[in-house]
């Protein structure tokens, strides 16, 4: 390998880390809000390119009658949920929120898919399409087992992300789907060509680290999620219910597993299967991150890109066992430098 | 009779087969201020857990005659109920400021928005070392700065009825005396108050009245004068815990 395969093996290694980075930090996200280490956090890249591509093609996407059909039991579940405080005003707010939220996105991508109206309106189409179904799924699987341990929400985890597989493969069937880029150009760089795609995704995920550490340190609704996250019972007292820190940390989750969905469906064929890969490199940087630290998960996705895209060229059969090996050392290393973290609080 | 600001009606609280509060009755009228005394293990942390809802409990929970009974924690702090719990349960990691801004979360949907709640600027009036402290994370405060912002945040939220759990647990005798004298003055201004204390003199000392709980039972109520002069509690709680308090002179200036 000389210096500029390496550049090249580099820069892909750096393109694809930030879609790790963005995975993981969702990933980081979710945890330490829940307590559920998400599994499906790969179906929502998965559904985010699959309904980018069939709006490219103009027609309405699976993933439609699927948001539908979560709202409406989200609000069953809602309103289970709330039988013992709900009121007139309390309902409607959730008949606003799991149904009519739903209805308004879902007709105005059967008004806009055939019209094909660009890949922007494509792009902002799909991001509503998924970002909701983040906080549906919540409700529905997650906060009925708000008190179960670590343990039975990552089983309950790996069944919502079976489910969501082969409701995919329902809604999508088993081909597979590639969006054009984001931008055709390119720019010389040495002796690298840099494209504008590759430009794109990386400005795309510093944009949303940048949005995540305004939303943590700016709004009071971030404040209450770091809250969440650092004392469950403080931030109860101060009438932040876990629940709302949950459905909200579920639908960033959701929306940024979106929006990387968009950004690799022009690398790579994007199959109803393809996210879980995906999800789990993204674990990976997060684990390496301790699944506490936003910082050093992203760090470690762009490592993890970049032992990627090195084992791809030098050993492609064990590209994925190289990858997922990197978790080895690094959680013997976690394991002899701390003291058993506790599992409850 | 007023309609109380509190009533629980035979509570019980068990963990497991273990009942920690048996059948417990109490009430805290409108602006009162009503200490719940007893040694450790008592029940006195569990009373207040069950009656904030962090515990589940049999019984019934009436605030201000509506009933609470299965209402979740958040349920009850948007009605106005508060605890300040015995471990504080800071956001250790965040900022001052930002343990005070969280404070006033329950009026961010209110017509009032934030103005609904408590105001940063009174608090730092109210507690000038927290306003020293701002940017500080709130982990690294002293044992009674840390009191001062779990009371600090614990107004933002406007409570109308506050319950206290060992407010002067692990603090210097000054500053149980300055912390005495901010309860005594948030009753002052119509909040009313449920305060747990070990600490009985200062207790008895700026309550209304008191109930003293023994083995999970009301052993004994009355009004605080009454309590100070009883025989039994003397005995059982004035003598050397009584000690801790301080130099009375400075409690009494609190008054």
């Amino acid at each position: 390998m000389d210096a500029t395969i390496l550049l090249l093996l580099l820069q892909d290694g750096v393109v694809n880390g930030a879609i790790y980075a963005l995975i993981a930090l969702s990933l980081v996200l979710v945890f330490t809000v829940t307590r559920v280490i998400l599994i499906p956090q790969g179906e929502f890249v998965a559904y985010g390119a699959l309904t980018l591509a069939s709006l490219e093609a103009g027609t309405l996407p699976g993933t439609v009658p699927l948001l539908l059909g979560l709202g409406g039991l989200a609000f069953l579940a809602d309103c289970a949920e709330g039988r013992h405080s709900l009121d007139g005003r309390g309902l409607l707010r959730l008949a606003l929120r799991d149904l009519a939220l739903p209805g308004i996105v879902a007709a105005s991508a059967w008004i806009l898919a055939p019209m094909k109206p660009g890949l922007l309106i494509e792009i902002l189409v799909t991001l509503a399409i998924v970002t909701p179904m983040g906080g549906f799924l919540h409700a529905v699987a997650f906060r009925p087992l708000a008190h179960a341990s670590v343990l039975v929400l990552l089983i309950a985890s790996v069944g919502v992300h079976l489910a969501l597989t082969g409701l995919g493969l329902v809604f999508f069937g088993a081909e597979g789907s590639r969006t054009p880029p984001l931008s055709e150009a390119s720019f010389p760089a040495g002796p690298l060509l840099i494209s504008g795609q590759s430009l794109w995704m990386i400005g795309l995920t510093l944009a949303i680290i940048v949005g995540l550490w305004l939303f943590f340190s700016r709004t009071l609704l971030g404040k209450a999620l770091i809250a969440t996250a650092v004392n469950r019972l403080g931030a109860r007292l101060m009438g932040i219910a876990p629940a709302l820190a949950g459905r909200l940390s579920f639908s960033v989750a959701a929306f940024i597993g979106a929006l990387s969905g968009v950004l690799i469906a022009p690398l790579t064929t994007v199959y109803y299967d393809t996210g879980f890969l995906i999800g789990l490199k993204g674990f990976v940087a997060a684990i390496i991150g301790g699944l506490a630290s936003y910082p050093a998960a992203a760090a470690a996705a762009i490592l993890v890109g970049i032992i990627e895209s090195v084992a791809s060229f030098e050993a492609s059969a064990f590209k994925e066992v190289i990858v997922f090996m990197a978790i080895i050392p690094v959680l013997l290393w976690r394991s002899l430098r701390s003291a058993p973290v506790e599992d409850e609080e | 009779m007023t309609v109380p600001m509190l009533e629980a009606q035979a509570l019980s609280v068990a963990y497991g087969k273990v009942e920690a509060v048996r059948g417990v009755s109490l009430s805290v009228a409108p602006g009162r201020l009503v200490t719940v005394l007893g040694a450790n293990g008592a029940g006195k942390t569990t009373l207040l857990n069950a009656l904030m809802g962090v515990l589940p409990a049999r019984g019934r929970i009436l605030f201000e005659g509506r009933d609470l009974t299965r209402l979740p924690v958040e349920a009850r702090v948007a009605l106005g109920l508060s605890l300040i719990p015995e471990r504080r349960e800071l956001f250790s990691t965040m900022s001052v400021e930002d343990n005070l801004t969280l404070g006033a979360f329950r009026f961010r949907n209110t017509a009032k928005g934030r103005g609904g709640g408590g105001d940063l600027g009174e608090m730092y009036r109210l507690f000038p070392r927290l306003a020293e402290r701002r940017r500080q994370q709130a982990g690294t405060l002293s044992g009674g700065e840390r009191q001062m912002l779990a009371m600090a945040r614990v107004l933002m939220g406007r409570p109308r009825l506050l319950m206290l759990d060992e407010p002067s647990l692990g603090l210097a005798p000054l500053i149980v005396a300055e912390v005495m004298r901010t309860v005594a003055r948030l009753r002052d201004e119509g909040v009313a108050i449920l305060l747990v204390e070990q600490n009985a003199r200062a207790a008895l000392r700026i309550a209304d009245h008191g109930y003293v709980l023994d083995g999970g039972r009301v052993v004994l109520e009355g009004d605080s004068r009454t309590l100070q002069n009883d025989a039994r509690v003397a005995e059982t709680y004035l003598g050397s815990l009584g000690a801790e308090a301080g130099p009375p002179d400075r409690i009494v200036a609190a008054g």
